[in-house]
């Protein structure tokens, strides 16, 4: 990370509580509990794939209290690889990361694999009628998971993904579905307690085999392990990141426990073609007769269109999955070659995408290898067995971290009973690694080669050549805030050309407000660069930062923060938050490439959240003097400001503008608007006209008479946005068309404005 | 009646239980922390220790 003496770097935090937590349940409910359900099912019986989530939900709540200890303590991020790092130095955290590439790259086949499963059988069975032979069926799952895989490796390389907030709304989806299984089964138990019946008996092959499929289904509840890596990005991350680990675990345990009960009483004893014995039949389906459909077609007979609804819930749950072990997987790597414990080549960032291609290249092998060669069972078994080797390795950080550096860090959590959960934790993750291999012996064959592979390698080329990172405990600058109560005003930079279109307006608005200054550039780095390694990323917002505050600098206290985030809008409106900013300047292109916004997927997020007055400038650049100023007014808190900041930038001495309003009947009285907003205007009232005129087409008639004005100043729409999904509300599609320079503006609303432009 | 369901019964109860308990006083224990100062933290460590 880099600072110099006048601007300061920062990491953008815009991660909530909810949002980390949501993080973490939509990499665990991936594709675990859809193959890991059927599959146990046919090894434990009914009662005892119960107990196996029941069970596993507990011991990963031991890891993920040695998680959530840690992660308080060491909140950047960089999960198992840095706290090894920390604990026992370069070799184990070479191994730590070698495994989580590995476990995070094989999760990724997995959701591949399990994808192809459900979509190829759904539509071969359910909507082509075909009755594909097993090995036929195996074909094309194959080609089709590799296919699925290598999209997601290219989504991947091109930078985008979905986390964050939009992820929890997949995740909302996800967990929706879910929970209504569960819901539907319990109400069928209820109404037909005959159905208990099915949980007869409950443990047919013993107790001995709850150790290999709690093994076997370990993949279902590592996603917290992701959450650890968001502790960059996540707001007051000593509390929140601990927090959603333990709820993120808590939350999975019940939905799987509920889920495998509804699987159980899905289907009547003795219904057509499944016998009297529904746990069999439920262990039985799938390519190899060995439950890996199970689930799916006990759900298919429980509700009407199940197959469908499961399908779709499949492609939603492994796709965020897929996509976020995908980065994760890269991450690892990346950051292995950052440190040179791997060729230097892995640390490579593309200079068109940002992305790290060589990391994500030989992690698509990885990804597409074993999506392509191994069965379902096996890949699943080898990610479990990978998961276990990492955070068995994480317990023992937390021992030996608490042991030695217990009085330098700062907890945000102490788990209580020391050690007695990390120790139980070890016990049981060595027994569950080992009963895997009555699962499958290919993943006790691939998962110690890759380990053996990885000390191998470390001793053969890594330990002589790995660089000494500059800390383990991130510090971050923050920049000065000016002293003071007065108005704030964040101008937020995009590159130096952009600083100097936004320099002599913002002068015009921060004078008239006797403000102090914030500016802010934001960097957007792409999921798979943890984002304290983000410098590069950031010189050209340093150097517009630079540009803009030799014009402001003299006159205005200033200061000034380059933040690193993963979404700018995101990032301003965080920044915005954090420094109890008054109003928000900042530049716009005039278009939007994507019909999904109105004006662009940076500003329309920011118009509609940011908490604070909002100016976007287009085309006011250079020495420009606004001598006519087209202000149109349709009444409102937007109008108003509109009117503020026309009389800001308009010329001092010539200065005139012109409210303008399209009479449609509606009894608006322009010359009362004006009076009552009196107060805000910087100019006399002389030099102020009204004009009305009476058009049908409200932005036409803008429009036409923008022509003969310097500038035009206008309010953002006040309608819901919810009723303006299909077409542009009458101020945005002006902003659109307009070839003068042209100021839109939004007032800071409160909550119940807030509601109601989206209800 | 069946034992293995007796046990099996009482053994998803009390995984429930311990997982709902644990996350409940980590939760508060947190926000004690956090209330109190992170500094808290260390105190708590000392205690332990002593």
């Amino acid at each position: 990370m880099t600072s110099d003496r006048r601007v300061s770097s920062e990491l953008s935090r815009d991660l909530n509580l909810f949002h980390v937590t949501m993080m973490g349940l939509g990499m665990m409910i991936g594709a675990g509990v859809f193959i890991g359900i059927g599959i146990s099912t046919g090894r434990v019986g009914p009662g005892g794939v119960i107990m196996t989530f029941a069970l596993s939900g507990l011991l990963a709540l031991f890891t993920a209290m040695s998680f959530a200890e840690l992660s308080s303590a060491i909140p950047r991020a960089g999960g198992a690889y840095n706290f090894a790092r920390i604990a026992f130095g370069r070799g184990p955290s070479f191994l730590a990361g070698w495994m989580e590439w590995f476990a995070s790259s094989v999760a990724g086949s997995l959701y591949a694999v399990v994808f192809a499963g459900y979509t190829v059988k759904y539509v071969t069975n359910g909507l082509l009628g075909m009755d594909l032979a097993d090995e036929d069926l195996m074909v094309v799952v194959r080609i089709v998971a590799v296919a699925v895989a290598s999209l997601f490796i290219y989504i991947n390389y091109r930078g985008a993904s979905e986390t964050g907030k939009i992820g929890a709304i997949i995740t909302v989806g996800q967990m929706l579905f879910v929970v209504a299984i569960a819901v539907i089964g319990i109400v069928i138990a209820i109404v037909e307690p005959s159905r208990m019946a099915n949980f007869t008996p409950f443990m047919p092959n013993g107790w001995g085999e709850l150790l290999v499929t709690m093994g076997f289904i370990y993949v279902a509840f590592e996603g917290f392990e992701v959450i650890a890596q968001a502790g960059d990005e996540t707001i007051d991350p000593k509390r929140n990141i601990p927090k959603a680990m333990l709820y993120s675990v808590l939350i999975v345990t019940i939905t799987y426990v509920a889920v495998s009960f509804a699987t159980m009483v899905s289907i009547k004893s003795g219904a057509e073609g499944v016998g009297d014995e529904v746990w069999r039949w439920i262990g039985t389906r799938g390519p190899q007769a060995d439950g890996e459909h199970g689930f799916g077609e006990a759900i298919n007979r429980m509700i009407p269109f199940g197959g469908l609804l499961v399908t779709l819930a499949v492609v939603f749950a492994s796709t965020s999955a897929m996509n976020a072990t995908v980065y994760s997987a890269t991450r690892a790597s990346y950051a292995l070659g950052r440190d040179r414990m791997l060729p230097a080549a892995f640390a490579k960032i593309s200079p068109k995408r940002k992305t790290p291609y060589v990391a994500l290249a030989f992690t698509g092998v990885i990804v597409l290898v074993v999506a392509g060669l191994l069965p379902t069972k096996d890949v699943a078994s080898c990610a479990s067995i990978m998961f276990l080797f990492l955070f068995l390795m994480v317990n023992l950080c937390v021992i030996k971290i608490r042991r030695n550096m217990g009085d330098e860090l700062t907890y945000g959590f102490v788990m209580p009973l020391f050690p007695l959960f990390p120790i139980l934790a070890i016990i049981f993750q060595v027994l569950l690694a080992a009963n895997i291999l009555h699962m499958s012996l290919m993943a006790w064959i691939i998962a110690p080669i890759w380990v053996l592979a990885g000390i191998v390698l470390y001793f053969a080329y890594s330990r002589s050549r790995a660089i000494t990172t500059a800390d383990e405990i991130l510090v971050i600058e923050e920049g000065e805030t000016p002293a003071g109560d007065g108005c704030r005003i964040m101008v937020s930079v995009a590159n130096p050309d952009g600083a100097l279109q936004l320099v002599q307006n913002t002068y015009r608005i921060c004078s008239a407000r006797n403000a102090r200054v914030e500016l802010l550039h934001m960097v957007p780095v792409p999921d798979q660069v943890p984002l304290a390694d983000a410098g590069p990323y950031m010189l050209e917002g340093k150097e517009g930062i630079q540009e803009t505050m030799l014009y402001l600098a003299p006159q205005f206290p200033i200061s000034t923060h380059l933040r690193y985030c993963r979404n700018v809008a995101r990032g301003i409106v965080s920044a915005v938050r954090e420094k109890k900013i008054n109003m928000l300047i900042m530049g716009w292109h005039g278009r939007s490439r994507s019909g999904l916004f109105h004006l662009g997927s940076t500003v329309d997020p920011i118009i509609e959240r940011a908490p604070c007055d909002v100016v976007i400038l287009k085309d006011c650049g250079g020495n420009r003097v606004f001598k006519r100023v087209l202000v149109p007014v349709a009444g409102g808190p937007n109008s108003a400001l509109a009117l503020e900041i026309a009389s800001t930038l308009a010329d001092g001495q010539e200065g005139r503008i012109v409210a303008f309003t399209v009479d449609r009947g509606m009894g608006f009285d322009l010359d009362a608007f004006l009076e009552k907003n009196r107060s805000r205007l910087r100019l006399p009232r002389e030099r102020i006209e009204t004009k009305i005129v009476s058009r049908a087409d409200i932005r036409q008639a803008i429009l036409d008479e923008s022509q003969e004005y310097d500038l035009v100043v206008l309010g953002s729409t006040a309608e819901a946005r919810l009723r303006l999904m299909r077409h542009d509300p009458v101020p945005e599609a002006v902003a659109k068309a307009c070839k003068k320079p042209l100021v839109m503006v939004r007032a800071s609303s409160g909550l119940r404005s807030w509601i109601r432009r989206w209800i | 009646m069946d034992l293995d369901a007796v046990f099996g019964c009482i053994a998803v109860a009390l995984s429930l239980g311990l997982i709902v308990g644990l996350v409940l006083w980590s939760c508060r224990s947190i926000d004690r922390i956090a209330r109190k100062g992170l500094g808290s933290a260390r105190e708590i460590l000392k205690d332990k220790r002593t």
